[in-house]
């Protein structure tokens, strides 16, 4: 758990990253994913609970950090020194670290010309720098990379080369990912394993496509209807009701359940558990959908954990 | 079916800012009611088109050629005070970020007030009350008391419904939509769009919505321009343009849509040229698959089915190049 004051913003959050694997954290503003992020790379305080990175534990601010996780932020105009050249940001890692540094076999992993390494960060693109702050998250090698919406400041053209690199260095196995995003169609593209976060909690999680072809909790079920897509010209996404503000931060009942057209009274009075079967699983109090419908709208109550 | 007239009607409009060309030849019409979609990514022009049909070019901006009609009346040939009586009252405007575009230092009920006491000559005291009706009609809950608070005091989405009910106050015939969703969560943004569609559809408002997410395009336009280099490159019927494109451009855009099942997206080379450094012929050609010798003079729109424009040689009615197989 992360606490700000007394507003919970990481609350009883558990999640594995298996060796090789990209994990998808999706949810919308405040909902922790950054948070959750700041944990991982030991910049944020728990007030309980654990981390643990390749079985070592995370312990509050860690300036070895660097060595077993890499970071890919949002925005890499704001992420590399804009005073520094492209080959001193890359190297900085490995220079910490008191290694060699390989700079051009780096810049050319993520697509990179070596030349550009002479290059300040206003010389190059968008989409140029933020392959300069992939090459520097993966300088040491880490198991683990995150990238905190790593395409969000790009445009479409450039955010698809972004996407390819990523899937490719996902495809070579060595390192896992964790793929913050509240784009649902990168999360969908890229990830093997997703989790939904909503308010604090992990509301739903399981396998990519499971999840988004079946989804079990209605939150899940209302954000996957919302996003427009091109596989639906002239047709506008239904409406979710109200807002997921953390000043309304619940500590009973189902942080969703002023949202969710399902909400009977048990989910005013009691948090749901979570329920569901081969690794997909969603805290609600209901199984979502009902077994065999595909429309999303059907819903059962249930008695049984399974 | 009859046809029905265009109320906007954007002729060969060309921008230069400070002697640099931003906007070329834009041409389109929007139909009373009507949504047309502007797509494009950042600076190929969309966001000037939707300035300088507004009057507010930034400083240095010129528009070089071209007309604006709004319902039989020139905009670009109207003095400053005449700005002052269309601007607000016959079009508005909803940009992307409701923060900047209120005044934080007013309460929104008055923003929206203030609408009618310019345009209309209410009276403050009828102005406010008319406010507190909007907002609930906007869905702002408890209207009352949230026509008394300041912008800092509401969520995003709250927000962004005070801007809207700002620009539907007067009734505009034409709503130039700024990215309005661009800023919002999706489940606030699917409520956005369905607000502003409902609003269109009571004040039968032309709206202009310009984005750079083909998916919001899609879902809310009837028709599409897609904008490259401030130029329109495809224009036509949305579902015609977004499942059968024609530009190159356009289809390398559509690509590098991720898509379940897809393995590796379509993505477009290169980037888009500065404006300062325009190639010659056609804009798009330094990145085209199907780049050919023709490609050094510009290409026009042409017509490539009904209603449907494409400015590439590929689709020259006179002498088509054909596309190299892949």
């Amino acid at each position: 758990m992360v606490a700000f004051g007394r507003t919970r913003a990481l609350d009883g959050v558990s999640l594995r990253v298996e060796p090789g694997e990209t994990l998808g954290i999706v949810g919308e503003s405040g909902c922790g994913k950054t948070t959750l992020a700041r944990v991982v790379l030991g910049l944020q305080p728990l007030a309980s609970g654990e981390v643990r990175v390749d079985g070592r534990p995370v312990k509050g601010v860690a300036r070895g950090q660097a060595a077993q996780v890499g970071m890919v932020w949002q925005d890499p105009f704001a992420s590399l020194d804009p005073r520094w050249k492209i080959r001193d940001s890359v190297a900085e890692p490995q220079r910490l670290a008191g290694q060699v540094s390989s700079v051009e076999g780096l810049l050319s992993q993520v697509g990179l010309d070596p030349s550009l390494g002479d290059r300040y960060p206003h010389e190059l693109s968008g989409g140029q720098r933020q392959r300069a702050a992939i090459a520097r998250a993966l300088a040491l090698r880490p198991g683990l990379v995150l990238l905190d919406e790593p395409t969000a400041a790009l445009d479409l053209s450039m955010q698809a080369q972004i996407l390819n690199l990523i899937s490719e260095l996902r495809r070579s196995g060595e390192t896992s990912f964790v793929f913050i995003s509240h784009d649902l169609a990168t999360v969908r593209y890229l990830t093997n394993r997703v989790a939904v976060l909503y308010l604090g909690k992990v509301v739903e999680s399981g396998p990519t496509e499971a999840v988004f072809a079946h989804p079990k909790h209605p939150y899940t079920s209302a954000l996957i209807a919302a996003s427009p897509s091109i596989e639906t010209i002239g047709k506008l996404p239904p409406p979710v009701q109200g807002e997921a503000l953390l000043a309304e931060n619940k500590t009973i009942g189902c942080r969703y359940a002023s949202r969710c057209q399902f909400r009977d009274a048990v989910c005013e009075r009691q948090e749901p558990e979570w329920r569901g079967e081969q690794s997909h699983f969603a805290a609600c109090h209901f199984v979502f959908p009902l077994p065999g419908s595909e429309d999303g709208k059907s819903l059962t109550k249930t008695n049984s954990d399974v | 079916m009859s046809e029905p007239t265009p109320i906007l009607r954007v002729e060969r409009l060309s921008v230069a800012i400070r002697g640099v060309q931003i906007l070329r030849d834009v041409s389109f019409s929007v139909d009373a009611g009507a949504t047309l979609g502007i797509v494009g990514e950042s600076g190929c022009g969309k966001s000037m088109t939707g300035l300088a049909l507004m009057g507010m070019l930034p400083p240095g901006g010129k528009v070089t050629q071209g007309s604006v009609v709004l319902d039989g009346r020139d905009l670009l040939r109207l003095s400053p005070k005449e700005w002052l009586e269309v601007r607000g009252q016959e079009i508005a405007m909803v940009m992307q970020d409701p923060f900047t575009s209120l005044n934080p230092m007013m309460r929104v009920g008055d923003q929206i007030a203030e609408v009618w006491v310019l345009h209309q000559g209410l009276s403050w005291k009828e102005a406010r009350m008319r406010a507190v009706e909007i907002l609930g009609h906007v869905g702002v809950p408890d209207p009352a008391a949230s026509s008394r608070k300041f912008p800092h005091q509401m969520s995003g989405g709250q927000r962004q419904r005070v801007v809207i009910a700002c620009a539907f106050a007067a009734r505009p015939k034409v709503l130039v939509a700024d990215e309005p969703t661009t800023a919002l969560d999706v489940t606030l943004q699917a409520q956005i769009l369905h607000l502003l569609k409902d609003l269109q559809r009571e004040a039968g408002t032309a709206v202009v919505l310009i984005s750079h997410d083909v998916g919001v395009i899609g879902s809310v336009s009837d028709t599409v321009a897609v904008f490259y280099a401030g130029r329109i490159v495809e224009q036509g019927p949305v579902r015609d343009v977004l499942t059968g494109p024609r530009h190159p451009y356009t289809e390398g855009l559509l690509g590098s849509l991720p898509r379940p099942g897809l393995q590796v997206l379509e993505s477009i080379q290169g980037q888009p040229p500065l404006f300062t450094a325009m190639p010659a012929g056609c804009p798009f050609r330094p990145r085209c698959p199907n780049a050919h010798d023709r490609c050094q003079a510009e290409p026009g729109l042409v017509e490539v089915a009904a209603d449907h424009r494409a400015a590439c040689w590929l689709h020259d009615p006179a002498r088509p190049i054909m596309a190299p197989q892949a």
